[in-house]
């Protein structure tokens, strides 16, 4: 069998999964459930995002809606103000955020553990407090309105299904580059990092160096997202970037799993989906909502998808030889198991 | 043993969650069944849930009364009206999504809601879209009206009422000092520019502008630095929350002076958080419990009869959004894209909060009520 089609072989339940999202809207014509992809689109963005710090370095990072809004705000005002293309703007949004990102990282990557959950949980304040009091620049809380649909190279983003694409493509995009990224030699040295500092430092792994560059590209993808949502919802206030939001990325995280690629993804569509399918149960739905994170945090603590069983081996791009390295095949909680 | 069964009974229990779960995925995903044609349906999109679940439920009071005598006086057509309640938490994302599910579902002829202008802003594209009415019986943004067709505003313009109240301290009480707080948020912002505005228009010298940040519960820094300027009046623009700590708290630091208010008139839950600070504030009420005003007298007989308890502004809103639906979708015939349409046709309405004409502007303008608090109590001005 020539290897380009055991490649394909072996990365078919991947293909079949990406045709059905393709074919989805065609086949559910419905506008609401379109939506609700869309909204899962950007939280698979977010939290794959996070998954790089919290899951792959080990780092607590805890106000990552802070670089979401800082990417919203940047797109919608280069959009609306400014007058950029859409497709500069999207950029600029990921870029200005990475660079936040960067002027966060460099001094309090010096923290450890909850020390820097706090630094980052006091971003995200800073953030929200900046968005909602600068009223001339960020309009403060009567936020920005009349954001501009996207336009790519001609082609206008106009209705939910085509935006849907547009998230689809995003969403490829930004699962594709993150797995590459991780199963990289840097993705390695992330781990490494994770797994134990000292020994990272003593193999000669630069700490600082990829503890800021990670938190740089996490933030880029976290900025992307935010402008995903701006031209989408296309009216942007404060109120979508509390504190609130980075708690559901944590429990997207803590209930997908974190540590690998599939974890984000899942935790983001079951936790974006639960809230809309209890809808029945009118004023009980975030009961179960809670319910449900509180039974899955019992029987499964590590996360639906927690540890590095479930990674993204994309061997149809991946020509080097076949590697058997597991990312957390040294923790303990593994072992236990 | 004693483990393993104890196991089993987890994951009997799980297994039930489970299935409890997947039958209320089933109820919730499954087409709402076609009852009939006897129902018109309008959809609410409220906060039940979060932070802003309590004003929520007064707006839902409101409507549910309204609903409850159109259907009394023969409905819509004949057919009864039924309210199809959904909750947003008055997140935008949620409230964008609750307008998809109304838009995608054809038996809902129009929408009431959200609370915050928000999250009314961010799903007006949706009901834009699909031709459907908005009826947001609380958003005070500037822009919420000129974002479509079909959005219909219930609350007079925030404008009126600190201009209203500006006059009042500088025309008829002769404060020439005034130090203004106010709660930041898209409604705060607005209610204490326009004072302010109006104020140096009179000739007041405003002395400070004081932004407090939404949810915060000590005032202590806000009002000695006030207290140090002495003012003739404070302009508080707040809800009866922050209000009611402003005022305790302004008591304690003995700072004495005529305080008006605009976010928190005739509201009892302030009576109580304040107690007797509370005494001799002034504020413009659009809603007034002892309103002699035939419509509004009504509607605050059948709430207490309802309810047993006095309305709040809330609530009285919520019903005259209720009573806009109704004579909306009366004149549609059933049409979605005729609701709002047929509701800028509307002159001569009386509601709980005042009479206005939508033929004169999509931004109703009221009149408002001098009222103030006497031995605990919420009376007029005089």
């Amino acid at each position: 069998m020539p290897q380009i089609v055991k490649d394909t072989l072996e990365n078919s339940p991947m293909i079949l999964f990406l045709a059905a999202l393709v074919i989805a809207p065609f086949v559910i014509p419905n506008q609401y459930i379109v939506q609700i992809m869309v909204f899962i689109g950007i939280y698979v963005i977010l939290a794959q995002s996070l998954n790089l710090l919290n899951g792959y370095i080990g780092l607590i990072a805890i106000g990552h809606a802070g670089f979401y809004g800082i990417g919203a705000y940047t797109s919608a005002k280069l959009t609306v103000d400014a007058g950029l293309p859409f497709e500069l703007a999207f950029l600029c949004a990921g870029l200005v955020a990475g660079a936040f990102g960067w002027a966060l990282g460099r001094p309090t990557l010096r923290l450890e553990g909850i020390y820097l959950a706090l630094a980052t949980l006091g971003f995200n304040l800073i953030v929200w407090l900046v968005l909602l009091n600068w009223n001339s620049f960020t309009g403060g809380p009567l936020g920005i309105k009349g954001i501009p649909r996207p336009t790519i190279l001609g082609w206008e983003v106009d209705t939910r299904t085509e935006y849907y694409f547009f998230i689809l493509a995003v969403v490829v995009t930004v699962v594709f580059t993150m797995a590459r990224l991780v199963n990289s030699r840097f993705g390695r040295a992330l781990v490494a990092i994770r797994e134990d500092q000292l020994a990272a430092a003593a193999m000669g792994v630069d700490v600082t160096r990829y503890k800021v560059q990670a938190f740089v590209i996490s933030a880029f993808y976290a900025g992307i997202a935010g402008a995903c949502y701006a031209h989408f919802v296309r009216y942007i206030s404060p109120d979508s970037f509390t504190m609130l939001e980075s708690f559901i990325l944590l429990a997207i995280l803590a209930l997908g799993g974190s540590g690998n690629m599939i974890g984000p993804i899942v935790g983001a569509a079951i936790l974006i989906a639960i809230p809309e399918l209890f809808r029945a149960v009118a004023e009980y739905r975030m009961l179960l909502y809670g319910l449900v994170l509180i039974i899955i945090m019992q029987v499964r603590p590590q996360g639906l998808f927690g540890g590095h069983h479930y990674n993204l081996h994309l061997r149809l791009f991946d020509r080097g030889p076949r590697r058997t390295y597991r990312g957390d095949a040294f923790l303990p909680s593994e072992a236990e198991q | 043993m004693i483990s393993t069964g104890r196991h089993m009974i987890t994951r009997r229990h799980i297994m039930s969650a489970i299935s409890g779960g997947v039958f209320v995925i089933a109820a919730s995903l499954s087409p709402q069944m076609a009852t009939a044609q006897e129902t018109v349906k309008f959809g609410v999109s409220l906060p039940i849930t979060g932070d802003m679940a309590e004003y929520g439920s007064f707006i839902r009071n409101g409507i549910e009364l309204a609903i409850e005598q159109a259907n009394a006086d023969g409905g819509v057509d004949g057919k009864k009206i039924e309210l199809v309640v959904e909750d947003s938490r008055s997140d935008p994302r949620e409230a964008v999504l609750v307008a998809e599910r109304f838009v995608a579902n054809d038996e809902i002829l129009l929408e009431i809601g959200d609370f915050t202008s928000s999250a009314s802003m961010a799903a007006a594209p949706v009901y834009e879209a699909a031709g459907m009415a908005q009826i947001a019986p609380t958003a005070s943004h500037p822009d919420y009206s000129g974002l479509g067709n079909n959005m219909v505003r219930v609350m007079a313009m925030q404008q009126a009422e600190s201009q209203f109240l500006a006059r009042w301290a500088a025309q008829d009480m002769g404060k020439a000092k005034i130090a203004t707080i106010y709660v930041n948020n898209d409604w705060g912002v607005q209610a204490n520019a326009a004072f302010v505005e109006e104020a140096k228009a009179q000739g007041v010298e405003v002395l400070t502008e004081e932004g407090i940040t939404p949810g915060e519960k000590d005032f202590a820094a806000v009002v000695t630095k006030i207290k140090n300027m002495e003012p003739d009046a404070v302009f508080i623009a707040a809800q009866y929350a922050e209000m009611g700590a402003i005022l305790g708290q302004s008591r304690r630091a003995r700072l004495q002076t005529q305080f008006f208010n605009s976010g928190a008139p005739q509201s009892p839950e302030l009576l109580e958080l304040a107690g007797s600070a509370a005494e001799g504030i002034a504020a413009a009420a659009l809603y007034f419990a002892d309103n002699t005003d035939p419509v509004s007298r009504a509607f605050t007989e059948a709430y207490v009869a309802k309810h047993d308890v006095k309305p709040n502004l809330f609530a009285a809103l919520g019903y005259d959004a209720g009573l806009i639906a109704v004579t909306g979708a009366r004149a549609a015939g059933g049409e979605r894209s005729a609701v709002a349409p047929a509701i800028f046709k509307l002159s001569g309405f009386q509601g709980a909060t005042g009479g206005f004409d939508y033929t004169v502007s999509r931004d109703p303008v009221k009149a408002y009520a001098r009222t103030t608090v006497r031995d605990g109590a919420w009376v007029m001005f005089d």
